[in-house]
């Protein structure tokens, strides 16, 4: 079974680990917990393929951005969180963007961009046009509204990233697979 | 020495010109100056402008004001202005939280002052007192592995049995779900003992850092106190806890956990941790994380296994939260801080071109909301300065020495106008703390009137104002007034409860402040002597080299005189001139105007014309190094105009490349006099 090791960043308060947790337990959090780092583990079927994705949810505390080239330099695959009732959570994400491009070396990194609290729709801060635009700015990268609270588009979010994932890099995991993963060959 | 000095300088001159154009000429340097100033004495520009700029602009801008406008890590004043303008944006933050739990939590213009705070000197030698040694004794284990959860030791064990065996046994499949890893019976057992050396290793840095306590930054403290203050008045119905929770979120999340989880960016440690170490840092930190802030356990479920951490600790951390907060205030010390600078011969700013333009084009983007009105001082300086130069390349980004001066009369404002803001957001708050430091000062000058417990508030007010004290009396009406205005706020309660908490607690700091007085002024005392001593040591050095150097003058400016041999003539030590007897008037020796004009002696003269033929001068060296220049008109006795000439203020104004010597009437050239003076006594 092929592993997807898949980061989570963004601003603090944005909804990150509300959108985790709730796509591997299906639990909303609702009370505020800091995150300093945790990490899950699910495993999911993506175009009639088992996956074991790992999911790396980070602090949003701007104090531990010392911990993200590490994060950056493992993750295989991104998502950025905004939370649509916060603009500056928004423009935040310019700047992780180019980190990750920095960091990773590349020109395209599988990334998707997602606005976190869809559901407090009477305090959007960030109409749903900019998040178009700068997705589009991104190279067509996809993105979703989501709200974590009633679990709109949470799903399609991390599957999303898992399919860019495997458009990305369909042989060089096959290779991976044969000479790493001896056992996981019968798959 | 000065010579050095002298060539620095010119080559700074030389770096000025060459860069002309981006350079700020004197009179922008002033007007900057001036801007500066009022950046730094009245904290509320700041305050307003970094809740106006984005968070992409922020950190530039915090970056000038926290290490080179309040640059002086450890100067009081600095330090004090930059906590006012703390509170001001803390106050802000406060009144625009639309709920208590999105309090402080997001990445904010507070957020980033506090980053930013915590970076300044003291804390980051606080950080590295209280955690290197605990990191560093950790990080040195590297094979040390204290993974608990259980999903990554069950595939670190059949890893390691893959490895050992080639082969996996069937009952132990890959990508197990994290129930089936838990209950790995082989997993429990390489756990236990690791959730045990994990609790036992975050207590040994908790108690680090409980014992601290005193070591804890005054201005990290001291913003905890905002925090809880501010909380307890905004949201009455918090818990204790809860209020906890908020200074946890501050002291821990954003100060102390950081730098744990990377010790490597606070130079707490030599390189990244290797990757054991770097894990068991991270744990310890979500372990104080979890205590300063009740966990939920809704996120990672393994984390309930080190529970009993949170359950022992809960007692000693909240004291340990509440106790961060009993510091004083500084305001009273502010006001006296802000007088001692005004009497401080100068004031400098070490500042980069780049920081200044940029702060430059800040506030001018915002000058509309920063001083609307035209007669604003900052709105006047700004004005004056025009348009933002842009950024410069690094290469000419260079630091200037830009000295602050106030052009206004009355720079030191109270308390109420230093907090103002012009938007009405804060002012309720601002009263507050005014009524509350008028309190404090009215206890404190008045003898007995505080004794009885619990305090009465309006009762010291109404007793203030009708003492016979004037300014008193003043003060204990204004009080008055402000409390039942804030009465009708809502600010304050119907009995001023947390009010007079507030005030006890004031109070009970400025204790023993007697005593610290007293103490600072028996030191003060010690270093008075010390300085007297040192003075008396140089004055005697002086005087050593002033009768040395007349020695020397008389040697070898009277060395040809007849009757005054080479080495007599010496003058005792303690400036005292033993043998005037030998000494010999020079001169006069006589100079036209005409001719001194002529040989560019002269440089400039105001005499008429016509009346210059009838000018002359005469010279005399009554001791050797000291001339008397007497400007005579013909057919007068008298002369017009005598001065004293020392050779030393001579050369010294030569060496300071100062041209020209004003005696009134004409001005000499100081390179040409000196020759003259030279050929005319030394040769003879």
């Amino acid at each position: 079974m092929r592993e997807y090791k898949l980061v989570v960043l963004g601003s603090g308060g944005v909804g990150k680990s509300a959108l985790t947790v709730q796509f591997v337990q299906s639990v909303f959090v609702d009370r505020y917990d800091p995150t300093i780092e945790d990490s899950y583990r699910k495993q999911v079927e993506v175009d009639n393929q088992q996956c074991m994705l790992e999911i790396l949810d980070t602090a949003g505390t701007e104090q531990f951005t010392a911990m993200r080239d590490l994060y950056m330099k493992n993750g295989q695959g991104f998502i950025l969180v905004f939370s649509i009732i916060l603009a500056s959570t928004f423009e935040e994400l310019g700047e992780l963007h180019r980190q990750i491009l920095r960091v990773k070396d590349v020109d395209k990194v599988p990334i998707v961009l997602v606005g976190n609290k869809c559901d407090l729709e009477g305090d959007r801060k960030v109409p749903r046009e900019k998040g178009e635009l700068l997705s589009q700015k991104w190279g067509g990268t996809p993105f979703y509204e989501t709200s974590a609270r009633t679990r709109i588009n949470v799903d399609e979010v991390f599957y999303d990233l898992v399919r860019m994932i495997n458009r990305q890099n369909p042989i060089k995991v096959d290779k991976s697979k044969g000479n790493k993963v001896k056992k996981c060959a019968i798959l | 020495m000065a010579i050095a000095e002298q060539r620095e300088v010119a080559e700074h001159l030389e770096e000025a010109d060459s860069s002309d154009g981006l350079f700020p000429d004197d009179r922008k340097l002033q007007s900057y100056g001036n801007l500066f100033f009022l950046l730094q004495t009245e904290p509320r520009h700041i305050a307003t402008l970094c809740r106006l700029v984005s968070l992409t602009e922020i950190d530039t801008l915090l970056q000038t004001v926290m290490f080179t406008l309040y640059g002086n890590q450890y100067e009081s004043r600095e330090e004090h202005l930059l906590l006012t303008m703390f509170q001001s944006v803390l106050s802000a933050q406060f009144e625009t939280a639309t709920e208590f739990g999105s309090l402080l939590r997001a990445n904010t213009p507070v957020s980033r002052m506090m980053t930013t705070y915590t970076r300044r000197g003291p804390g980051q030698s606080y950080l590295k007192t209280v955690l290197s040694e605990r990191i560093n004794s950790l990080i040195e284990h590297k094979e040390l592995n204290l993974e608990v959860n259980p999903l990554k030791v069950y595939e670190q064990m059949i890893n390691q049995i893959e490895e050992d065996t080639g082969s996996l046994p069937p009952h132990l499949p890959r990508g197990v779900p994290p129930e089936v890893a838990a209950a790995n019976t082989d997993v429990q057992a390489i756990i236990a003992p690791r959730l045990s050396m994990l609790m036992e290793i975050a207590n040994s840095f908790l108690d680090t850092i409980l014992e601290s306590l005193d070591q804890v930054p005054y201005g990290i403290r001291w913003i905890c106190k905002q925090i809880r203050s501010l909380t307890k008045r905004k949201y009455p119905d918090a818990t204790d806890f809860s209020i906890c929770s908020l200074i946890g979120g501050f002291f821990f999340l954003r100060f102390i956990n950081p730098a744990i989880v990377t010790p490597q960016a606070y130079m707490l440690v030599d390189g990244l941790p290797s990757k054991h170490p770097r894990r068991t840092l991270t744990l310890i930190a979500k372990m104080l994380q979890n205590l300063a802030n009740k966990p939920s356990y809704a996120k990672e479920a393994y984390m309930m296994t080190l529970n009993p951490f949170v359950e022992n600790n809960k007692a000693r951390i909240n004291k340990f939260l509440n106790d961060l907060c009993e510091v004083g205030d500084f305001y009273e010390s502010l006001e006296m801080d802000q007088y001692m600078a005004l009497s401080k011969k100068e004031i400098n700013l070490h500042i980069t071109l780049n920081e200044l333009f940029n702060t430059h084009q800040l506030l001018s983007q915002h000058r509309d909301t920063l001083a609307p009105q035209e007669k604003h001082h900052l709105r006047v300086c700004l004005n004056e300065l025009g348009a933002a130069p842009p950024q410069v390349p690094r290469k000419e980004n260079k630091t200037i020495v830009l000295p602050l001066f106030s052009r206004w009369e009355t720079p030191i404002q109270d308390l109420h106008s230093t907090f103002l803001q012009e938007t009405n957001i804060t002012q309720a708050d601002i009263m507050y703390m005014e009524t509350k430091s008028i309190l404090v000062q009215l206890i404190r000058s008045i003898p007995g009137i505080a004794d009885k417990r619990p305090l009465d508030l309006m009762k010291i007010a109404e007793t203030a104002a009708t003492t016979k004290d004037a300014i008193l009396v003043r003060k204990g009406i204004k009080v008055k007034e402000m409390l039942i205005e804030l009465e009708a706020l809502n600010v304050v309660d119907d009995h001023f409860t947390f009010m007079t908490e507030e005030v006890t607690e004031e109070l009970r700091h400025l204790g023993n402040l007697r005593e610290k007085v007293n103490q600072e002024a028996a030191s003060l005392e010690a270093v008075y002597k010390t300085i007297g001593d040192h003075n008396n040591y140089l004055r005697s050095q002086l005087d050593s080299y002033k009768a040395y150097l007349q020695n020397v003058r008389m040697q070898s400016g009277g060395g040809n005189s007849p009757g005054q041999g080479p080495g007599v003539g010496v003058v005792t030590v303690g400036g005292k001139e033993a043998k005037k007897g030998k000494q010999q008037v020079l001169g006069p020796f006589k100079f036209t105007h005409h001719q001194l004009e002529k040989d560019g002696v002269i440089a400039e003269s105001n005499v008429p014309e016509n009346r210059r033929s009838n000018i002359f001068f005469n010279i005399t060296s009554p001791i050797p190094g000291t001339f008397i220049i007497a400007l005579h008109y013909k057919g007068r006795d008298k002369a017009i105009l005598e001065m004293d000439l020392k050779l030393d203020d001579l050369l010294e104004k030569q060496q300071d490349q100062v041209q020209l010597l004003d005696l009134e009437y004409v001005h000499f050239n100081v390179n040409k006099i000196l020759a003259l003076l030279t050929k005319t006594f030394i040769k003879r």
